[in-house]
Parts: structure tokens; sequence; C-alpha cells
């Protein structure tokens, strides 16, 4: 017994089970909401989902399930307090609960499973619906199934999209481009129109978009040897024209660049092994996993601030710029033969030029650019000899968007 | 051709005709940030001017400048009257409510420094581009278009067909300042645009479109 009372316990603490259950009791609680999710269930039999065999047990509704069988609605019923006194701690009760439920049906895990399942997709479902309003499949058939409102009536026409012309629409993005970059992907997504034609078929924002990168990327024809403007003018033109022949678009996809617009990070960890306390009766000594993080944040004026340290990123991103603690500051350029070839050059204290070359990769087909892979790290001593440094253990860098970077990065454009 | 040129009429009267036919009089420099009229007024006094010399250069100066179709109806509207002392542009496309709207900003932005754009080159110039998107909407436009969504677009179509830039600039900026910071939901709220993607092909949308939020 003992044995099937542990199973049980282990069967329930699943954590997709708990969370499940914990989302239900809370809204549950609020009294306000629960009488709008009485009200949505007593319609929960118009819902497609009540239709769909996943919440269904003998071809039958879950809840109809119940319902139909006295024995084990009584079992799912006393099945429900025992997972309440088991969500305040009371074990014991809650043990008893289960068994005696158990006891009048032994499917009752099952079938409870399947009853919150059920319990939360209709929550979810009247969720989206209250907050959307848009629905607009699913308020139609709820309003013909009612009757109580007519047909007949038309939505609203969209006047922004059925008067301005599509040029106008392509500006208004472009606007939107320059305010911030989420808020044009919320305007997009907001229609399959205005996706279409606004996002992918905008050369306008393509080429607005390339101008505003590339004009701030800095590049070389090799170790210190940096590109003046001119000669930087010079390969950008050559890139659009003559490279990508005018198109923007490819341009953005395939030629690498540096953002500005937030930080590239790295997350290290290495194994150190420690001593045994002393006065300690342990046998074995400790062992201590070391995580520590590498930040790089570009700048448009060709700096890069470098940020060594073991303090995880949401506390250290919004601090990261001219001054902060432990930070280096190094010159970055991309290399113009080797167009994924990006390099760091610094003076560390004792005056020795540090280089270190990264490549700029896609961190996958959709997110172009957005990784920095380690290809070497070394520096010149006093004699000009070259020490490199062993990179066996070095991670990635990919690149995180910080938001509250966009005014100072706009400030240094 | 800049806009400072051929001013010798400073004091002329442009007679706008509205869609309804009520005529708005306007003073030419007012109406000069216009483009399109600025153009038509343009090639008037240059057709007058030369075919009192020639007929010659005329007809080569109307090929240099062939514009669209509209304009060349309009504009052969204009000839017909510019012998008279006012000269009667007729807008049929334009509601006199608009052109009202409009001819209340022209007043405002009287002052404005002139952004000088040559006629010939559709294309303006990138750094005159750039200036105009990175400027801030100003507090009095702001309150200029305070209006029903409606007559906001009126008048923005109206500046899109009369080529007044900053007056179509200063109008995306206001759409694009009430988009500022709004998710999709309510974006589709403000502007009653209908949700026409299925909950799936909306997550499809948001992972396609992830790269312009990581630029």
């Amino acid at each position: 017994m003992a044995n099937t009372d542990f199973k049980l316990q282990q069967a329930l603490s699943s954590n997709e089970l708990f969370e499940l259950s914990n989302t239900l009791s809370n809204t549950t609680l609020d009294s306000d909401n629960y009488s709008k999710r009485l009200s949505s269930f007593n319609k929960h039999q118009t819902l497609d989902i009540y239709n769909d065999q996943k919440y269904h047990i003998k071809n039958v509704n879950v809840l109809d399930f119940i319902k139909s069988d006295s024995k084990l609605t009584e079992a799912v019923n006393i099945f429900e307090k025992a997972t309440e006194r088991e969500k305040v701690g009371k074990m014991n009760d809650a043990v008893r609960y289960y068994k005696e439920s158990m006891k009048l049906h032994e499917d009752v895990e099952a079938v409870y499973r399947k009853k919150l399942f059920y319990e939360y997709a209709v929550e979810m479902h009247h969720k989206n619906l209250v907050s959307s309003n848009v629905d607009a499949k699913m308020t139609s058939t709820l309003k013909s199934k009612n009757g109580d409102d007519d047909p007949d009536k038309e939505k609203d026409p969209c006047l922004l999209i059925d008067m301005l012309p599509l040029t106008v629409l392509n500006r208004i993005a472009v606007f939107l481009l320059e305010m911030n970059q989420e808020t044009l992907v919320n305007f997009v997504s907001a229609c399959s129109f205005l996706n279409k034609n606004c996002l992918h078929g905008n050369t306008m924002l393509y080429k607005v978009l390339a101008e505003k990168i590339y004009e701030h990327q800095f590049y070389d024809i090799g170790i210190s040897f940096k590109l003046h403007k001119q000669e930087k003018e010079v390969i950008d033109s050559w890139n659009i024209h003559d490279y990508y022949k005018g198109d923007y678009k490819l341009m953005l996809q395939k030629r690498p660049y540096i953002k500005f617009q937030g930080v590239y990070i790295s997350v290290n960890n290495y194994i150190r092994h420690g001593g045994i306390v002393e006065g300690s009766s342990s046998l074995f000594n400790p062992i201590h996993m070391v995580t520590y993080y590498r930040y790089y944040r570009f700048l448009p004026n060709g700096d890069c601030i470098r940020l060594v340290t073991t303090d995880e990123p949401d506390k250290v991103v919004k601090n990261i710029k001219y001054g902060t603690k432990d930070s280096t500051i190094a010159k970055w350029s991309i290399n113009t033969t080797d167009c994924n070839l990006l390099t760091l050059e610094r003076f560390d204290k004792s005056g020795d030029k540090c280089v270190e070359q990264l490549r700029i990769e896609n961190h996958s087909k959709r997110l172009p650019h957005n990784k920095l892979v380690w290809e070497n790290s070394f520096y010149l001593d006093d004699s000009g000899e070259k020490v490199t440094f062993r990179l066996k253990n070095e991670k990635n860098f990919y690149f995180s968007r910080v938001r509250s970077y966009t005014v100072e990065v706009n400030n240094l454009m | 051709m800049s806009l400072e040129t051929g001013n010798e009429q400073s004091n002329a009267k442009i007679i706008l005709l509205s869609g309804e036919g009520i005529e708005h009089p306007v003073e030419e420099e007012l109406i000069n940030k216009s483009i399109l009229i600025n153009n038509l007024l343009q090639q008037t006094k240059e057709a007058k001017t030369s075919s009192s010399s020639t007929n010659a250069p005329s007809s080569l100066i109307d090929d240099i400048n062939d514009i669209d179709d509209e304009e060349d109806e309009v504009a052969s509207n204009v000839s017909g009257e510019a012998d008279q002392e006012n000269i009667v542009i007729p807008i049929p496309n334009v509601r006199s409510s608009i052109l009202t709207k409009i001819i209340k900003w022209l007043e405002h932005h009287k002052k404005d420094p002139v952004i000088s754009f040559s006629s010939s080159n559709n294309t303006s110039s990138t750094s005159t581009d750039d200036l105009r998107r990175t400027d801030p909407l100003d507090e009095w436009d702001k309150q200029f278009f305070t209006m029903d969504q409606e007559m906001m677009y009126e008048i923005i179509l109206a500046s899109n067909y009369l080529n007044i830039p900053q007056l179509l600039d200063s109008g995306c900026k206001m759409i694009a300042n009430m988009i500022r910071g709004k998710s999709a939901e309510e974006i589709r709220q403000i502007f009653n645009i209908e949700n026409d993607f299925t909950k799936e092909e909306e997550e499809a949308i948001r992972r396609e479109n992830e790269w312009a939020e990581q630029i």
C-alpha cells in the first residue's frame, strides 16, 4: 500500500499537472473570475474543444463522462479535495483522500488529469476571447447560437488600409523603424496585408535599414589596418551596386554586420576543485561549478566595451557603458576580404597589444549575424612575439536585444 | 530648380478649387510648399515667357518635365487661366474642409526653413530624407492632427497628391506616434484591423519576423 501511495504522489507532483491545477485554483479564488468561468463553462458545449477527441473518454467528453457515473463523480470530488490539501502541505489528509477516491474508482487519476486539461483548455479559450475580443469566428458562432445579435451587422472597415496608398503605409513603417523595431514588428503583425506589403515587400524600409546599419560599420584590410571613411564608402557602394545588385534585403541577410541595439553574451563554465573544510566529515573534495559571462557591447563609434564577470545578464546588461567597473575598451572592425572576420584590438595595462578575432555567423537561418564564434586570441609582447591563448573552453557569443540602449545608440549615430 | 526662384509674382493669389467647386484663395508663397503646384506654376511661367519669344523651347521643356497624367490635366487648366490675374487650380479630389485645414497648416509653417529639392529629380537626396525622418513631431502639428481618423487620412492623402512632403511626414509621424509602444492586438483595435491570422499563423509570423527585432 505504501508503495502505491508513493507512486501516486510522484505522479501528482509532476510539474505539468501541478502548474495546471495551480493556475486553475488561482483563478477560481478570484470571485469575479469564478462567476465568469462558470458562465463560460455552461457554454463549453458550444466550443470546438468540446468535440476534440483529446478530451474524450470512451467517445464522450470528459465532463459528461464524469457526470454519467455517480461513483466517479464522487471519486473525482474527493480527489480534488486531496489535491487541495496537498497544495497547502497537509500530506496526511491528502493521502487519506487519495486512498479514498482510488477505492471508489481506480482510474480516477487519469480521469482527473483529462478533466484538468480540458478545463484549462476552456479557460484559455475564454481568456483569449476576453482579451482579444477579435476571434471573429468564435464570436460569430457564439452569437449565432445565442441568436441575440444581428449576424448581418458588418464590422467597421479599416480606414487606415482602405484609404491610404501603400507608399504612405510604407512610409509609416519607416517612421516606426526609427522609433523602435519592436513597434514596427507589432504593426506588421496586425494582419497579413501589412505583413506582406509593409515589411516583406517594403523596399524603402530595407534601404533605410541597410543604410542605417552599414553606415556605422568599421572595416579593416588586416590587423591594425583600418579603412578610412572614404575607403569604406567605396566598399559600401561596391557591395550594394556590384555585389548585391541593389537588393538591400539580400544584403542584410548575407553581409555580416555588428549590432548596436543589444549585447553579445558568452556563457562559460568551468569546474574548480575545492578543499575539504576543516572539521568536515566528508570524504570527498567539494567541486564548484563556476559560471562566468563575457559581455561585448559594440558601439557605432568603433568602440567595444568588454566585460568579464560572474554576474548574471539581468543584473549587468543595463549597466554596460563607458567606465563600468572592470570593463575594457577595444576597437572593432570587420575584414573586407573575409567579411565574417571580426577583429577587436586593445592595449592591456602593460601596453601589450591584445587581438581577439571572431567570426560573425548566423544563429539560425531566421536570425542572421547573431552569433560570434571564437577564431583566435593573442597578444604581442614587447619583443613583438605572438603569445596565443587557448580557446578550448570559450563558448560562442549570442546577441541579445537590450531596449534601453536605443536612445544612447541613436545619440552616438 | 529650387523653391526660392521664380518669385516675381509673389503677391499673386492662387485660387484652389475644391472638389465641391468652392474657391480657396491662397498666396503663391504658401502653396509653393506643394511640389505639384510649384511645378505647375513654374511650367506656366516658362510657357508664357517662351511663347512670347519662340515656341520651340516650350515644347522641349514640356518633354523634359514629363509628369503624370493628372498633373497634365491640371496643367492645361492652369494655362487656360494663366492670362487672368488670379490663377485657378482645380483640385477635384480634395474636399473643401480638407483644403481649409491644409491652408491653415501652410500658414502656420510659413516661416519654416525651405528644404530645397530639385523638381526634375524625384528621388530626394538621402540627407534631406534623413533629416525629416528623425525630426520629432512638433507640438502644434500634434494639436493640428487631433481629429477623427478619417479626416486625418484625407489630409495625408491630399498632401500625398499635392506633394507637400513636410505635411505628409507630419501625418505619417502622427500615425506612427499612435502606434508607438502598442501591441499587435492594441494596434488592431485602434485602426479596426481585422486579424486574419490563425493562432498558429500568428506564432509563425512572430518567429519569421524575429530578425527585425534583433537588429
